[in-house]
């Protein structure tokens, strides 16, 4: 039998309830009013330039004594992490009872053109973990690690392991070439120094489109019709225009950081050799030895599983944990299902390592 | 609470134009269906919807309701109306498509024969999509544009062009693939400038070379995406072969739609992880930034002789700029160490003075311990000096 059985009437059915859906979802996005982002009360304790390092208020009275700070990408924003009521990691891990910090890299500007990796890496995020450790009047902090933030605190770690008691790692690139890394693929011919010396700060808007360009029938198609079918209810409505406001909420990205980056990790794969250079120091995970929980995402599309699972095999320490979950390099972080994973596990982690 | 009331949009045109049109379309089907059923078979008449009316229709009802919303919520519904249009598109021109083979495989046992000459037909059209081809085929490979517009969204992001800049090209450099005028074009590319402005000709000159080279990249990588459109199309021939072996069918405009958009994932995605693909899309970046850094020359040249600042000098201030910042952070973090030196030795000395054994005494003392912050410097810079003589 051939396939392809649609009657025409049921076609016409078909069209006219997609349009009714279409035009019904409009008063649906017209009413729905701003879109909040954010979910748990903060205060900022620390700023410098354009970062401003938060501390989140405990949601219950037993809390882990050793401070937790969370260490975002440049690439978007950081209120992913707390994006809504219920759909929030950073509102699981207060309720698991830690005691969490998150650095907020705002926008950078020409201004901030010339920021290193080195600025990043030994001044800025080691400027919030000495502030930290000062006021909490301790030498080792725990440190969790958001995809290129997870990169940037593995190298931490790795010149810094005096003050890192416990170190988690999510959806965070190691291995830049593994076999199925399209995004690496796409950036490995590119002459970076040109693209720096051309454009200065890297636009967010030129990195948008080139993530979605890695799935673009889905990204910028399909996924706008699956969105019809849920306008008429609000809710999910919101849902939806709240992960868009996220994803094209992106910061351009400092130059000459951007240069590092590209080169070293993604066309270089330097991580992996022990070969990358910040500000003169050169990062060898092996000097981790402190314990590390690695959490990667199945159905990541953006940092392949085997991009991540590779630290096992780079970290110079006997307490390794590995965490799959079942899902994507987004749904890790706002996902049902993620938010009865992925923070408990990490609670209880932290809690049994003090 | 009726019909009318339930449905926000009822007084506007559009729905009921849209109604009256399915109900005359959907007559004007039935009819045709009944006209080309064969007595005893299954299936479908000869029949296809078309698109373009209902496009229209959705133009003209968004025209009278997109002034009741605000900017952002008319951007964004403006997108999703695109989407909307493109879904139209490609499941009209799809089902148009198969339902043309249908027909073929209800006339016919061998309908597999069928569908592998259609498809190959689609493939010689999409592999060729100058040449001349049947209108159905042709207006078709439009479908197939998707990443070549997010490929032009994201190049115009780096670019001082407008997205579209090159499409209004288009006539001019199908010319230009044609070796005579090439030829042409790069002898006059090579007249060397003469005179007072030789170096503003010899400017524009380079100028036009390297967009042309962009250009011919940019053809180079839109023959690429011919392939992925030609490599999804056997996808979705196995995919229809692997339903029909199945049993299965496709009975929404939906289901088939998201075939076509799996089907395409799954050739591009295939496509951008080789090697090709990485290499032809390195080169089209690099070509267009050569260009980009060519204009901010140009435009430098400008700023210098009005004795304007350049892009050139704000970069040297700037970068001058980072490392005074760098320096003073380091300064300001030694002073931070050295005055807590200072406190710990007025401590001591302190201590010692109100003491007069003191002195014995604390030599047999153990050091005080530093803070966290002043023991980190310390245990930093043993790092770096470990790190150091690694690296040498």
């Amino acid at each position: 039998m051939f396939p392809f059985q649609i009657r025409p009437d049921e076609l016409a059915a078909e069209v006219n309830q997609f349009n009714t859906k279409l035009a019904q979802g409009f008063s649906t996005l017209r009413d729905i009013g701003e879109i909040e982002v954010g979910a748990s009360a903060k205060d900022p304790v620390y700023s410098e330039d354009k970062l401003v390092l938060y501390r989140f208020k405990p949601r219950v009275e037993q809390v882990n004594k050793t401070p937790l700070l969370i260490v975002y990408a440049l690439v978007n924003r950081p209120y992913m992490a707390d994006l809504q009521d219920g759909r929030s990691m950073i509102q699981g891990l207060l309720d698991a009872g830690q005691d969490v910090y998150l650095i907020d890299w705002g926008y950078p500007d020409a201004a901030d053109r010339y920021l290193d990796l080195n600025d990043y890496i030994n001044g800025y995020i080691d400027r919030c973990v000495d502030f930290m450790r000062r006021h909490h009047k301790l030498d080792k902090i725990n440190l969790l690690g958001i995809c290129q933030g997870g990169t940037f605190s593995l190298c931490y770690t790795a010149l810094h392991p005096d003050k890192i008691r416990n170190l988690v790692t999510t959806v965070t690139p190691v291995d830049f070439h593994t076999r199925d890394d399209m995004l690496s693929n796409l950036v490995r011919n590119i002459d970076v120094d040109l693209l720096v010396d051309t454009m200065g700060n890297i636009p967010g808007e030129l990195l948008n489109w080139t993530y979605l360009g890695l799935k673009p029938y889905r990204l910028m198609g399909q996924k706008y019709m699956d969105l019809v079918n849920m306008l008429d209810d609000v809710d999910q409505a919101r849902n939806f225009m709240r992960m868009e406001k996220w994803i094209f909420d992106s910061p351009d990205q400092a130059g000459e950081a951007f240069r590092q980056f590209t080169r070293q990790f993604y066309q270089e794969n330097r991580l992996v050799k022990g070969a990358v250079d910040i500000g003169g120091n050169i990062v060898n995970l092996e000097n981790i030895k402190l314990p590390v929980l690695n959490i990667f995402a199945a159905a990541d599309h953006l940092v392949p599983p085997d991009a991540s699972k590779a630290l096992r095999g780079c970290v110079g320490t006997s307490d390794y944990t590995e965490l799959e979950f079942p899902g994507g390099h987004i749904g890790i972080y706002v996902s049902g299902k993620a938010q009865k994973m992925i923070p408990p596990a990490v609670g209880e982690w932290l809690q049994a390592r003090g | 609470m009726n019909d009318k009331t339930s449905f926000p949009f009822w007084n506007t045109d559009w729905l009921e134009a849209q109604r009256k049109y399915m109900e005359a379309w959907t007559t004007l089907s039935q009819e045709a269906m009944r006209k080309a059923a064969v007595p005893g078979s299954e299936g479908n008449g000869g029949t296809t919807w078309d698109a373009t009316p209902m496009n229209k229709a959705l133009e003209y009802w968004w025209k009278s309701v997109s002034h009741a919303a605000d900017d952002d919520t008319r951007a964004f519904y403006g997108k999703l109306l695109d989407q909307t249009q493109a879904f139209y598109f490609v499941t009209d021109q799809l089902s148009r498509f198969l339902q043309g083979l249908a027909d073929a495989a209800r006339n016919t046992d061998e309908w597999q024969q069928e569908l592998d000459k259609h498809f190959e037909e689609m493939k010689a059209v999409l592999m060729n999509v100058h040449g001349q081809s049947g209108e159905a085929l042709s207006s078709m490979v439009g479908a197939w544009q998707m990443p070549m517009d997010t490929l032009q969204r994201t190049l115009s992001s780096a670019s001082v062009f407008p997205g579209d800049f090159m499409q209004g090209f288009e006539p001019d450099l199908q010319a230009f693939k044609s070796d005579d005028i090439r030829q042409v074009t790069d002898r006059f590319l090579s007249v060397p400038g003469i005179g007072y402005t030789r170096e503003s000709q010899e400017q524009v000159q380079n100028g036009f070379r390297l967009w042309l080279r962009y250009q011919s990249t940019f053809n180079e990588y839109q023959a690429g995406f011919a392939k992925v459109a030609v490599q999804s199309l056997d996808h979705m021939k196995s995919c229809i072969m692997d339903k029909a072996g199945k049993g299965e069918a496709i009975s929404t405009l939906r289901e088939l739609y998201d075939l076509w958009v799996d089907c395409n994932e799954t050739a591009y995605a295939e496509y951008a992880m080789s090697g090709e693909y990485s290499e032809i899309y390195g080169r089209l970046v690099n070509d267009l930034m050569a260009v980009k850094q060519h204009g901010r020359h140009v435009m430098d040249s400008i700023a210098s002789s009005f004795n304007m600042p350049s892009r050139k000098e704000i970069n040297t201030m700037q970068k001058r700029q980072q490392q005074n910042r760098r320096e003073l952070m380091a300064f300001k973090s030694k002073v931070e160490e050295l005055e807590e030196k200072l406190q710990r030795f007025e401590k001591s000395g302190q201590a010692q003075s109100s003491r007069p054994t003191a002195g014995t005494q604390a030599a047999t003392r153990p050091a005080a311990k530093p803070s966290p912050a002043r023991q980190s410097r310390t245990t930093k810079k043993k790092t770096r000096k470990k790190s150091t003589s690694r690296k040498a």
